[in-house]
């Protein structure tokens, strides 16, 4: 739950935006698990691994954000192509990475603070911040403002073209950050292992009740719907189904929650 | 996502269609036959390599036709691949079961449609988007495809990466061949070229680009505009059945990662021919033919040379974005 607790957050910052989705966020994810354990084993120290790591991800963003600002790419084919193409170089990069064992990184993964697993803490601190940060701070309200009606936010003097490339950028290094706590539970990683989270956290941020179009969403209500969505391979044991189901149900889960937000759309829409 | 835009601005923007996307294709064509005579040499143009490039390029090519519908109706169907790998699921195991053949595959291609209908109803009926909807099914099927295969009668094989069954039949029917052309190609050529004469001289044809082109004028000028765009999908889902039976003939098993990826390659063959995944109403059949023809060039290229595959994935990845850029330079819709 905390790797895509962590994750939602990076794709709820997009949606909020008005970029509609990031289908790239596999690619930092990996990208910094693999880069960590490359330092490590070259013997760096623990936290300038991470920040090296992570700031590094955050080129995936920048990228994304080059085609989407200066190309005026739409961010959906520019996110399809750049997953689909960071996905092949990182399995030419690194074939496998192994996590080791007596490193911070695996520990960090087994062990506990204030009583839950320490894993836990990003999840609960990001979500914390960010949602006070977009609720209460100027840039926050305008990532606000850009995703809600794009062409009053310009009117109004704010740069959509520096937004967008925050927040893609911003969303790179969060999913890096998401790589950390990956590198902490998988001893082994796998360059096809990421894109295993990319529908659920799409999932988490449509249920929630962030909308495509953007502009809207609570992020508080983002860690419940990760929760909630956390609880579907527990609920198909309950049911008797073999966990080969759970991607059968998840793709019907955002099925549903992208039809029920567009009705909603619609209806304020003919309303408004 | 078009809320930005008004109707009418779009034409405004529409700058010159330089040639097309003929010229990029051809360049395509030109650039690979010269890389690969200088790598692979004279044998890259051999009868038997052509054979080998036209066999890659049959079934893709059905596929990509039939969905070919879902975009011009600008209905994208992302989930085209996982229904290719759940059809040829359904179909394995229920012939293991030894059913008729003909109800099998019936069955197969009717669960197909099934799926392309609930994708119908979340994206016509409740007016979501198309690309989010199509992603979960992809998922949803994909899954569905693995739970489906594990359900096989056979004891020889360990069946849960796939479901082995030999043919006899529909093996020879997918891999007779007319000299050094497939009977699978020539069928598939025949479609395309069938699909070119609905779409550009029939009234159904005309439809869908209008409402493909621009939804509220083709809405105003009475056009059954949610029943077209269901159609679509509906035609696109069920080719993409037919292909899954049709593979298994080929391959003698259906592999759970069978179709993976596959919608990638065939929408972005359909964008170097001139579709558009993000507008319906442009591009036309036989431009997807030579924009397919180009990717299976490239990738028997890739073979040829002995290249490590995954470098086709970085290559397409690349390829979608500038191909997308290109669709924008001639008049596509651009991004704020």
């Amino acid at each position: 739950m905390c790797i895509l607790g962590v994750l939602a957050i990076g794709q709820a910052i997009v949606v909020l935006s008005g970029g509609i989705l990031d289908l790239s966020l596999a690619v930092p994810l990996i990208l910094t698990g693999c880069l960590a354990v490359l330092f490590y084993d070259r013997g760096w120290s623990t936290l300038p691994l991470l920040i090296a790591s992570v700031l590094l991800s955050g080129i995936v963003g920048l990228i994304n954000a080059f085609f989407i600002v200066a190309l005026k790419i739409n961010p959906l084919i520019v996110t399809l192509g750049t997953g689909f193409a960071g996905g092949g170089l990182l399995l030419i990069l690194f074939d496998r990475a192994m996590v080791n064992p007596e490193s911070w990184i695996a520990g960090f993964g087994t062990s506990y603070s204030f009583g839950v697993p320490s894993a836990w803490w990003p999840m609960v601190l990001f979500t914390i911040f960010i949602h006070i940060f977009i609720k209460y701070s100027r840039p926050g309200r305008r990532v606000v403002a850009v995703g809600g009606n794009p062409v009053a936010a310009k009117v109004s003097g704010i740069s959509l073209k520096r937004y967008r490339v925050a927040t893609f950028f911003f969303a790179s290094i969060i999913a890096g950050v998401a790589g950390v706590i990956f590198a902490a539970f998988t001893p082994e990683i796998r360059p096809s292992s990421g894109t295993l989270y990319t529908l659920p956290m799409i999932a988490a941020v449509v249920l929630a009740g962030f909308s495509l179009a953007g502009g809207a969403g609570n992020f508080l209500a983002l860690f419940i719907s990760v929760g909630f969505l956390s609880t579907v391979p527990t609920a198909l044991v309950f049911f008797g189904l073999e966990s080969l189901w759970e991607p059968f149900f998840q793709g019907l889960i955002l099925i549903v929650a992208v039809s029920l937000d567009a009705l909603r759309t619609k209806k304020t829409v003919t309303k408004g | 996502m078009t809320a930005t835009l008004a109707p009418g601005q779009l034409s405004n923007k529409r700058k010159k269609n330089a040639g097309g996307p003929s010229i990029t294709i051809l360049a395509g064509i030109v650039i690979i036959s010269l890389v690969s005579l200088q790598g692979v040499g004279l044998d890259a143009f051999s009868t038997g390599n052509l054979y080998l490039i036209l066999n890659y390029l049959a079934l893709p090519l059905l596929i990509g036709m039939f969905a070919s519908f879902s975009l011009l109706a600008g209905v994208v169907d992302l989930s085209i691949g996982s229904m290719v790998g759940l059809s040829a699921a359904v179909f394995a195991v229920l012939a293991t079961y030894e059913l008729n053949l003909w109800l099998c595959a019936f069955l197969a291609v009717l669960t197909c449609m099934f799926f392309g209908c609930l994708n119908g109803i979340a994206i016509v009926g409740f007016n979501a988007n198309p690309i989010a909807v199509t992603l979960g099914m992809l998922v949803a099927l994909r899954g569905l495809a693995r739970v489906v295969n594990k359900y096989d009668n056979s004891e020889t094989l360990s069946s849960t990466d796939g479901t082995v069954i030999f043919i006899d039949g529909l093996n020879s029917f997918t891999e007779a061949s007319f000299s050094f052309l497939p009977w699978l190609f020539v069928i598939a050529l025949a479609f395309t070229l069938l699909l070119q004469l609905i779409i550009s001289k029939t009234r159904y044809g005309r439809h869908i680009k209008a409402v493909g082109g621009d939804l509220t004028a083709a809405v105003r000028a009475g056009l059954p505009a949610s029943r077209i765009k269901f159609t679509s999908l509906l035609i696109s889902s069920g080719g993409a059945g037919i292909a899954g039976v049709l593979f298994v003939g080929k391959m003698g098993s259906s592999s759970s990662t069978l179709g993976t990826g596959m919608e990638f390659t065939v929408y972005a063959a359909l964008m170097i021919g001139g579709y558009s995944i993000l507008r319906g109403g442009v591009g036309n059949p036989i431009g997807g033919f030579l924009g397919l023809f180009v990717i299976a060039y490239f990738s028997n290229y890739i073979d040829n040379m002995g290249f490590d595959t995954r470098f086709a994935d970085v290559f397409l990845g690349t390829l979608l974005l500038v191909i997308v850029y290109l669709d924008i330079r001639r008049g596509g819709e651009e991004f704020e």
